[in-house]
């Protein structure tokens, strides 16, 4: 699926709403406009993931990229409202506890995720 | 990488191990063995069980088990090695050479497993305890032959699967994506903790995010056995890095594995410790132990012999002496194993790479700047040295290929009641591997039949006045640009009239027998047709022959016939270099080019009425006659138009020479051979094609058959 984003800015920088996929065919072209948005300095980023549907090893390098950019450029990321299919991804490869972010599971998918290892908790 | 391309790096280093263990072996008739040998056989069949384990080839593991067991016993002289044992060993060593290759293609009969057991029956009486009985408490064993992942009671071993997995670059493009395939793992065990590792912060500046940057490092707790959990990864294992470690693997393998992740090993101990593979201690002891081999200097035997490597993982080894380690890292480095597709891969390359620059290089020739023909000349130098370079690197010695037939003809000679001796020369001989390989089966029918049909029995050599040993010889040489290979035996000899008659017989031939041998042992060759006075297990069913020289001309090469009465046989087999690239000499005929190999050139001549000795086939030269033909009377061309002037090429194959007669001479020309399509497999006279540097086919001539072709249309003791 066409993957959107929705950017709107807030008092300390961005907040960027992504819908769709995160896969390969899609992530070259989502890198090019990371690259706008973190070319300042200072800014605090959120990506608001809800509307992932699909995500795969590319699409988390990527994010996993914007994450290491972020020391080197000087802004900070943070990865909110995960949806379920980036929630799995996450603890498939035991990276909560890389991003750091705050994880909310619904109570409908709390069995499909188990977070047994990777988590700031575990290490 | 792929399953199947493990699988055969196995059979080649088994085949290699056990190619070792038999000459060591076959020595030990004649000389006690020493330490050092021991050693080689123990580390020999402790490696083949090591990476059986790995695969889970379980029948190969429980014989290899009890095999090492007798070998230790020997190798520490708390066995003495008694005489008796060298044979029980070779029994081993076969049994080893057939479970090794047929497992990998399925289960082994119960017919073989109880031939298995028969040897081990044998060795009871020379281990002292029964050690086959007692508890295994090598790792490795545990997987295979439990089925289940075991914990290790004593000592180290890993708690569950250890999966280290780098996708390859590339995987994204392929289709592929790695967590699909980690997630499949869950279906058949419980990821216990998993690491991601990247690579990004690396190559932040150039990421590209088409190429995967990701690695694995994962605890898996399963049931299944090694080989299903490698299954997951069977789709992308190509050209990735993967990486499993049964339960119950040792802190030597943990070393072993860091040293092929592009890691640092501090690093990778301190994720498997945060994944739950290392305990506190354990890390303790695998940063010991990667120190230990480092520096040479040993901290604690004992936690080194988890090893299945062929790293020798036994005190003898591992020495004090840093020096001794040293140098043996040293000679491990010195030899790389690559796939020989690569290779074959890179001479395709350089072959292609020939051909352009002839074609360059004949252009830079006609244009009057000096300065570029200078360049192109030290270009085509330097080109023509890649050349050899690249063809070495497929070159082997025939020696390491005629030391299975001491073994053959060890045990025909028992089984035949013959005293016979082997004796090679040349070992040292290189060929192409491939041509090697294709040896094997002809070589050893021709050494077979030397024992059987060639060689006497004692009694019969003694009345002959011969020595009771009779000798086969094995003989390797090259001789303009051609490997010679001969096969001779001091024996009988073969009966000329014995193989008329048969030929008469079968009414393959009609008339009297010729003075020419060659046509009379040309008949050998033909189906069916064997002089054996009796048919024996060895051979004489009149099977053989005709598929050796199908063989060999496969090859491209031909075979000739030499026999003296009473004082013995000889085959001679005469094969290219390589099938891959050759010097040529560029001739044509009307418009149509041929190549021949430049190594069967004698010399060129212009060819004219005065010298053609005979209307047809014969020309004159400095006093003798040599056969000819005419190029265009075998493949017709359309003629250019132009009045030619006819050259002839002489060349020659062994002792023989013959003419060409051709249009055109057009000079040396390197050359790639491309295989005749099968269509043209059965087009005698031409050994493949090549495209020359403006794009137009040539053919190769091949020079063996086309005299063949002479031969037959003219009589042959005109050669003389």
């Amino acid at each position: 699926m066409e993957p959107v984003q929705t950017l709107q800015t807030t008092n300390s920088g961005f907040e960027i709403k992504w819908q769709g996929y995160l896969t390969v065919p899609f992530v070259k072209e989502w890198k090019n406009l990371a690259d706008v948005w973190t070319n300042e300095k200072g800014k605090v980023i959120h990506l608001d993931l809800n509307g992932i549907q699909r995500i795969d090893s590319a699409g988390i390098q990527f994010l996993i990229y914007l994450k290491e950019l972020s020391q080197t450029n000087h802004y900070s990321i943070h990865l909110k409202n995960h949806s379920l299919a980036v929630l799995k991804v996450l603890d498939l490869l035991g990276l909560v506890s890389f991003f750091g972010d705050r994880v909310k599971v619904k109570k409908e998918h709390s069995n499909e995720v188990e977070f047994r290892y990777g988590t700031r908790k575990t290490n | 990488m792929d399953l199947t391309e493990v699988i055969d790096a196995y059979l080649v280093e088994s085949e290699e191990f056990l190619r070792d263990m038999e000459a060591i072996l076959l020595r030990t008739e004649v000389s006690t063995p020493s330490d050092d040998d021991l050693n080689a056989i123990f580390r020999a069949v402790h490696t083949i069980k090591g990476t059986a384990g790995m695969f889970g080839f379980d029948s190969t593991v429980k014989f290899t088990h009890v095999v090492e067991n007798l070998l230790d016993g020997l190798r520490s002289h708390e066995i003495p090695f008694a005489e008796g044992l060298t044979e029980i060993l070779l029994n081993a060593k076969d049994h080893l050479s057939y479970l090794v290759l047929e497992e990998t293609k399925g289960k082994i009969p119960e017919s073989k497993v109880v031939h298995g057991n028969s040897i081990l029956d044998q060795m009871k009486p020379y281990l002292k305890n029964d050690t086959s009985e007692k508890t295994n408490t090598d790792p490795l064993l545990a997987v295979p032959l439990e089925n289940k992942p075991t914990l290790q009671t004593s000592g180290f071993g890993i708690p569950a699967y250890l999966i280290s997995f780098r996708p390859n670059r590339n995987v994204f493009s392929q289709g592929l994506d790695p967590i699909s395939f980690i997630g499949y793992l869950k279906k058949i065990g419980t990821i216990h903790a998993l690491k991601t590792i990247s690579e990004i912060a690396a190559n932040l500046e150039n990421i590209d995010p088409e190429f995967c940057y990701l690695g694995f490092e994962i605890h898996f707790v399963s049931d299944s056995d090694l080989e299903t959990v490698r299954k997951v990864f069977n789709f992308i294992e190509n050209d990735s890095f993967l990486h499993i470690l049964p339960p119950g693997a040792g802190i030597q393998d943990l070393c072993d594995l860091s040293g092929q992740l592009p890691e640092e090993e501090i690093l990778l101990g301190n994720l498997w410790k945060e994944i739950g593979i290392l305990t506190d201690a354990s890390l303790i002891q695998y940063l010991e132990t990667l120190k230990t081999l480092k520096t040479g200097i040993e901290t604690n035997t004992n936690q080194l012999s988890n090893s299945f490597n062929s790293v020798e993982p036994v005190k003898e080894t591992v020495t004090q002496n840093p020096a001794s380690q040293t140098n043996k890292d040293t000679n491990k480095s010195s030899t790389i194993k690559v796939d020989s597709k690569r290779i074959d891969n890179l001479i395709n390359r350089v072959g292609e790479l020939v051909v352009s620059c002839a074609n360059m290089n004949q252009l830079i020739g006609n244009m009057e700047d000096s300065n570029l023909q200078e360049s192109s000349i030290l270009a085509m130098r330097l080109l023509n040295e890649v050349r050899e370079i690249s063809l070495k690197l497929r070159m082997v010695p025939i020696g390491d290929s005629f030391q299975k037939y001491t073994r053959i003809v060890r045990d025909l000679g028992k089984e035949l009641g013959k005293d016979i001796k082997l004796s090679t020369e040349g070992n040292e001989t290189e060929l192409d591997r491939n041509i090697v390989e294709k040896l094997s089966d002809p070589l050893t029918h021709l050494v077979r039949n030397a024992c059987d049909h060639g060689l006497e029995t004692p009694e019969e050599r003694e009345k002959k006045g011969k020595p009771r040993q009779g000798t086969i010889k094995l003989n390797a040489f090259h001789e303009a640009g051609s490997v010679v290979i001969e096969i001779t035996d001091d024996g009988n000899g073969i009966q000329k009239e014995k193989v008329w008659q048969k030929g008469l017989d079968k009414g393959l031939v009609s008339g009297s027998m010729p003075e020419s041998e060659d046509e009379i042992y040309k008949l050998l060759f033909h189906p069916g047709l064997s002089t054996a006075s009796q048919i024996t297990n060895v051979s004489g069913r009149g099977v053989g022959l005709d598929v050796v020289l199908q063989n060999i001309e496969s090859l491209r090469g031909n075979i000739t016939v030499k026999s003296t009465p009473s004082q013995g046989s000889r085959f001679i087999l005469r094969l290219p270099l390589t099938l891959a690239i050759i010097d040529g000499f560029l001739v044509e005929v009307g418009k149509n080019q041929f190549i021949i190999p430049m190594d069967m050139i004698f010399e060129c001549l212009h060819f004219t009425d005065e010298n053609k000795a005979d209307a047809n086939q014969f020309f004159a030269l400095r006093g003798s006659l040599i056969p000819y033909l005419r190029l265009k009377d075998y493949y017709p061309s359309e003629s250019t138009g132009d009045s030619v002037r006819e050259n002839i090429v002489i060349v020659r194959n062994g002792e023989k020479k013959a003419g060409i007669v051709v249009e055109r001479l057009l000079g040396e020309y390197q050359t790639v051979i491309k295989p005749m399509g099968s269509v043209f497999r059965h087009v005698k006279g031409v050994s493949g094609s090549s495209i020359l540097g403006d794009g137009n086919v040539a053919l190769i001539i091949d020079i063996p058959s086309l005299f063949e072709r002479t031969i037959t249309l003219e009589n042959e003791k005109l050669y003389k």
